[in-house]
């Protein structure tokens, strides 16, 4: 007997992941992982890293579904939980040793599934990203790539961040020039 | 005199970027010819990273990522009510335990966290039996100097029962660092890579059984000395020696040492090392 189709609307696909539906759970977690990741990747800076922050991003997912109220969106509540996720993993990584991590003879993190360039990027960009990146306040970072990768705005970052919108404000232009600056060179550009 | 308005800060520029500024903003924006430089840095910077997206994991690793989230919803029924509540959502803190799931099968994760494994248990309570037993034995001979060796040997006969253990007086000799393991050392088996490992103990440490007994055992020597060389990398750690969990593994073809250690504080529950054993090197190491 063929099981009964998925929903495909998103709000009834999250009421039926509520319910316990193992396979409306699955869809929910497959269709957010993409995203999930993508922050974990950029606020985490490296491959394991986001990959443990990406694991406890969508077991927290699993968790708190069923208490997920619909006041905000979905995808907000999402971002959050990913965020703060990687959030976490960030201040474990800072408790841990860092020998485990496997690195080129030159000491730089080797990377471990990012095989080749997507569409419209380049290596050396995002090699340019992920340092200047590593080098924020991850306050900033969090911002910036809220904004920048996950096109939120101002209110939805505050919401996410559970900041005051004028602290997004100041945190997303700091981040900003910080990676003006070591794209550019230009150290002295602030204003 | 009208004053001279204000330059426009970072901050004011990178709202006009975002489309937050407000119309005064952009007012003053259009009468500072100064700004448009720096806008256009600004705005290099947010199109950077716009632009560098992120390649996609492979399928078979979200099916794994997925896979152990689902695992989670048996587990999740079972909670609490309430336990749910906003938690995650408001401070997304990595729900409590987040990569332990057990990944073992059912049958092998009947203990509790923390508790100490039935076999380490009893190769403890075989371990002080010996000590026991040659105190007993050395209690019973004349002269001090003939009790020595018999009791040092009996303990070493002991110990190799689980390997080819080195005789304790040599180890400071050749490894300064070692430290004297007694765990079982369990097959772990085969994976593709350190990803696939790592995930696979992120749960439980496998329970040893007769099944799980490698074919090629490392020498119980190189095990001391590999998880000594691990102790002293993550001096700082704090961690219990010896390690509670000892294990061998195949990852990408090679042979890879794997040991689990607690920790004295409780910073976090236990810490996984993977070290190639040629040169007790630590390739990974995570927390869970």
């Amino acid at each position: 007997m063929t099981p009964p189709s998925l929903p495909t609307d998103e709000a009834a696909l999250i009421a039926a992941a509520q319910q316990g539906d193992r396979r409306a759970m699955d869809r929910v977690l497959r269709d957010q992982q993409p995203r999930i990741y993508a922050i974990c990747r950029r606020i985490a800076g490296n491959e394991a890293d986001a990959l443990d922050a990406t694991q406890d991003a969508l077991l927290a997912v699993v968790r708190g579904l069923p208490g997920f109220d619909g006041r905000s969106r979905f995808s907000t509540w999402v971002y959050r939980v990913a965020t703060n996720s990687c959030l976490d993993e960030l201040r474990r990584r800072r408790r841990r040793p860092l020998v485990g991590l496997p690195e080129a003879p030159d000491g730089t993190p080797i990377e471990i599934a990012d095989t080749g360039p997507a569409v419209g990027d380049t290596v050396t960009d995002r090699m340019v990203i992920d340092g200047a990146l590593a080098e924020l306040p991850e306050e900033f970072r969090a911002a910036v790539v809220l904004r920048d990768i996950c096109q939120l705005d101002y209110a939805e970052i505050a919401d996410v961040l559970d900041i005051p919108p004028g602290t997004v404000r100041s945190r997303i232009a700091r981040g900003r020039a910080h990676l003006a600056a070591k794209i550019t060179g230009n150290q002295t550009g602030a204003r | 005199m009208p004053a001279e308005p204000l330059p426009l800060t970072d901050e004011d520029l990178s709202a006009i970027i975002d489309g937050e500024a407000d119309d005064a903003t952009l007012e003053r924006f259009r009468a500072d010819e100064a700004a448009g430089q720096r806008i256009r840095e600004l705005q290099r910077a947010s199109d950077l990273l716009h632009r560098a997206t992120v390649t996609p994991l492979p399928a078979a690793t979200v099916d794994r990522l997925v896979a152990v989230a689902l695992a989670e919803l048996d587990g999740t029924d079972a909670a609490p009510a309430g336990t749910d509540d906003d938690g995650p959502a408001d401070r997304g803190r990595p729900a409590e335990g987040a990569n332990v799931v057990p990944l073992a099968p059912p049958a092998r994760s009947g203990r509790g966290r923390g508790a100490p494994p039935a076999l380490l248990v009893a190769a403890v309570v075989v371990l002080f039996a010996a000590v026991g037993l040659g105190l007993v034995w050395s209690g019973t001979r004349q002269g001090g100097s003939d009790t020595a060796a018999p009791r040092t040997t009996e303990a070493n006969e002991r110990v190799g029962e689980v390997g080819d253990a080195a005789p304790s007086h040599e180890a400071p000799m050749h490894a300064p660092n070692a430290v004297l393991t007694t765990t079982p050392i369990i097959d772990l088996g085969t994976f593709d890579d350190l990803v696939d490992i790592r995930s696979a103990l992120a749960g439980e440490f496998p329970v040893a059984d007769a099944a799980d007994a490698p074919n090629e055992k490392p020498t119980r020597k190189a095990v001391n000395r590999c998880a000594g060389q691990v102790l002293g990398a993550m001096k700082g750690e704090n961690l219990v020696s010896p390690p509670t969990h000892v294990g061998i593994a195949e990852v990408d073809g090679e042979a890879r040492m794997v040991f689990e250690f607690t920790k004295v504080d409780d910073d976090y529950d236990a810490l996984v090392s993977i070290v190639a054993p040629a040169d007790c090197d630590v390739e990974s190491t995570f927390v869970k």
